[in-house]
């Protein structure tokens, strides 16, 4: 559960048409944004009808750094106001189709960097950019050996000699 | 011994440390502090994304080799369902993937063969079709199982897909699912035999295709009236033949007349396929489909019966006001992301249609173009990516293809659609070959960028830019245009005036596939000197020649004058007799130049 503090309206000038949220990121860095742009996190707007019930504002504290937050917002601010499928709650299951030209250059970070938003994606539950680094990270592994994919990732072999041949690994290739 | 038994003792020791060793690494890196569900997610990306046949049927599918990286990707591939919905019809994957499935919804592809094997794998992944959200069964002979798909409801299939390949199959005698398919969405029947009122086509259908069925199974008008109406969600409407049959004596107004039009109010795609147009009116007229952003519309025979060569036989100028009637309503784009624009369209392409008479015409919003190397067909060499596309494909034989009605269809669609800001255009189509269509289609899109012509229309484009066809004699096709806009289209100017310059803003032109020996005094003379200048392309500074053929005197001609355009000779040379395209900077080389 994030931590919620509570602010007043000097810091949070949130009166006008488009009001705004305070973010608080895990480094302690203070980050102004329009509710509007981060609309299309679900967790942001559950948070946000829950000022509206208390009749409170606050600022959001979020358990990642604001080099990610700011890339995350980035990313809701170039689709502001855009519908994007995956975000529907009634949209089809991932399908073939390929990352989004945009997205592609956004998601051209390191590996630790794109697994970072993803994880930041997920948490503020923003489907459309989970899918869109869950594509990149597959698009990383594909068409690679098992040895090449756990080089890309940095995993090991962990397998016992019982586990790389036994009855239940034989169907899984 | 004892000594052989201690070192295996520190051998074991020492590789389950080593293991230990490995699973705490894996638990640092990063990867393995993402949750399992988005791992779950990646997979689902991978596998698809990975190539879905494997070499032999023995073989597992290529996305297991993640299962072989670290435990806990196997683990986490194993114990999510929706990873193993794809039923794998073999004999070593089949149970597999039924049981790790586990209670998820499964498709099943089936593709049958004949052979024994087979027949049984059919019967046993058909007992599992409660819990089917999507079958496709397509091959030879499904007769036999027909009466599978009839023994239990299928209360969450969304898809049904059956194409027979032979003798066409007969659903008429039984209920498919008992007749219960709540979820029905998309269906889509080939080479089968049906009642038209069967239960399957349910109110829930978005989708339906029916092609290749007998003549004895085409609906009367109020059959297929009927099953229009009960499918008020359609938005993909595909029949390729069953199209009732109107009499040769029916008048426009008997076609038309008898009952208000059904509305479809979510239809995207129509691609209706006939005996006359005139079987295709009878079922245009008789639905309303406001955002339709594809129209198709094909038959084989022009459906007159006086056989005359009047260009514009009755059944054909009804087609013609059908199709302009339909037009007033699809006037603005229709984005189908669901994000409403008020945004004009940004390409347009003219371009054969079908295989045989007949033209389409593609109004969008292009956000990719780049070129590949289809050099069999110069337009398509084009890879778009069109958003907001609207896609308008008609083709008939005989009279009802005829010049007048493509001509009049062209330009009420150029007159409705929103195509102010187009800057992109493409044109493959001989009806360009007139110099009045480019100033009658093209003299008030005065932003275009971009332009690639083919073949004859490049005849047409260079006859325009000599100032023909700009005040043109009236023909059959303007009395035509100006009766349906009357009737159909009053918001439509009837005789704008007719533009100054076509294409003032025209930066980059594409000539491709045609004998620039024949218009190499036109097009490069004409650009050369500038003699275009005073009808159009006041600002071209790109052209690129793709395709063409040229003689070696022309080619020495324009090496001349290409001597102090700093192109590379041997590449332009190269481009030219091949396929690939060669671009002049017309700033450099052409100003002025005479050769």
């Amino acid at each position: 559960m994030p931590t919620i503090v509570s602010v007043d309206d000097s810091t949070v000038p949130g009166e006008g048409s488009s009001r705004l949220l305070l973010l608080v990121s895990s480094d302690n860095k203070h980050i102004v944004v329009e509710e509007d742009i981060m609309s299309r996190s679900r967790f942001i707007s559950k948070q946000v009808e829950g000022f509206e019930a208390t009749s409170q504002r606050h600022a959001i504290l979020l358990p990642f750094s604001s080099f990610v937050l700011n890339k995350v917002i980035e990313y809701c601010s170039h689709y502001r106001g855009y519908y994007l499928l995956e975000d529907d709650p009634d949209a089809a299951p991932p399908g073939r189709s390929p990352v989004r030209e945009w997205d592609q250059e956004f998601l051209d970070v390191d590996r630790n960097m794109l697994l970072r938003i993803i994880k930041a994606a997920h948490y503020l539950e923003i489907k459309s950019l989970v899918g869109s680094c869950a594509r990149a990270i597959a698009d990383m592994i594909r068409g690679k050996t098992t040895e090449e994919m756990r080089e890309i990732l940095g995993v090991e072999n962990d397998f016992t000699p019982e586990e790389e041949h036994s009855p239940s690994s034989k169907c899984t290739g | 011994m004892a000594k052989r038994s201690a070192l295996d003792k520190q051998i074991a020791r020492a590789e389950h440390e080593l293991l230990a060793l490995r699973r705490l690494k894996n638990s640092h890196a990063f990867i393995s502090r993402v949750p399992v569900e988005i791992l779950a997610h990646i997979f689902s990306f991978f596998k698809a994304s990975s190539s879905s046949i494997p070499h032999s049927p023995c073989d597992p599918p290529t996305w297991l080799a993640v299962t072989h990286v670290c435990q806990r990707w196997r683990h986490v591939a194993l114990s999510f369902p929706s990873l193993w919905t794809d039923i794998l019809m073999h004999k070593h994957w089949l149970s597999e993937t039924l049981t790790r499935s586990k209670r998820a919804l499964i498709c099943i592809h089936i593709d049958v063969y004949g052979d024994a094997e087979t027949l049984q794998l059919i019967r046993t992944v058909l007992g599992s079709v409660g819990r089917a959200k999507e079958l496709v069964m397509n091959g030879l002979n499904l007769s036999p199982y027909v009466e599978d798909l009839c023994r239990e409801p299928a209360p969450f299939l969304e898809t049904l897909e059956i194409t027979e390949r032979s003798w066409p199959v007969s659903l008429k005698e039984h209920e498919l699912f008992l007749g219960k398919t709540p979820r029905l969405r998309r269906l889509s029947l080939r080479g089968c035999s049906f009642s038209w009122a069967s239960p399957i086509f349910c109110s829930t259908l978005t989708h339906l295709a029916i092609c290749d069925i007998e003549t004895a199974n085409i609906p009367t008008p109020s059959e297929l009236r009927d099953i229009l109406a009960a499918l008020p969600d359609l938005r993909h409407l595909a029949l390729n033949g069953p199209i009732p049959r109107l009499s040769h004596k029916a008048t426009m107004k008997s076609v038309t007349k008898c009952h208000s039009p059904i509305f479809l109010p979510h239809l995207r795609f129509l691609h209706l396929r006939g005996h006359a147009p005139r079987d295709l009116l009878g079922v245009m007229s008789q639905i309303s489909i406001p955002h339709c952003e594809v129209l198709r519309l094909s038959s084989g025979t022009s459906g007159s019966s006086s056989g005359g060569s009047s260009s514009s036989a009755p059944p054909a100028r009804w087609m013609t006001a059908c199709i302009a009637g339909h037009l007033k309503t699809i006037s603005s784009p229709n984005s189908q992301n669901g994000r409403n624009t008020t945004d004009g369209y940004r390409a347009i392409a003219f371009s054969p249609g079908g295989h045989k008479r007949g033209f389409a015409f593609v109004a969008g919003t292009c956000r990719q173009l780049y070129e590949t190397n289809d050099t069999d067909h110069p337009l398509h060499s084009y890879h778009m990516v069109w958003d907001d596309k609207f896609y308008l494909d008609l083709c008939w034989e005989g009279h009802a293809a005829s010049r007048c009605n493509m001509e009049v269809v062209f330009r009420i669609a150029c007159a409705s659609l929103p195509l102010h800001d187009v800057d992109t255009v493409f044109v493959d189509s001989d009806f360009f070959r007139e110099p009045k269509m480019w100033w009658i289609v093209f003299g008030r899109m005065a932003h275009v960028k971009r332009l690639v012509v083919t073949g004859y229309a490049v005849d047409g484009l260079l006859a325009a830019l000599r100032g023909e066809g700009r005040q043109a004699e009236s023909s059959e096709s303007d009395a035509l245009f100006e009766t349906l806009v009357k009737k159909y289209l009053p918001e439509i100017d009837e005789a704008p005036a007719m533009p100054q310059h076509l294409f003032p803003e025209l930066s980059q032109l594409t000539v491709e596939g045609v004998d620039l020996n024949r218009l190499f005094d036109d097009l490069i003379g004409g650009l050369c000197f500038r003699s275009f200048k005073k009808n159009g392309l006041k600002r071209l500074s790109r052209l690129y020649l793709r395709s063409c053929n040229v003689r070696y005197e022309h080619l020495v001609r324009l090496a001349g004058c290409l001597s102090h355009s700093g192109v590379d000779w041997d590449e332009f040379r190269s481009g030219l007799i091949g396929h690939e395209s060669v671009a002049i900077k017309l700033e450099d080389g052409f100003r002025g130049q005479r050769f």
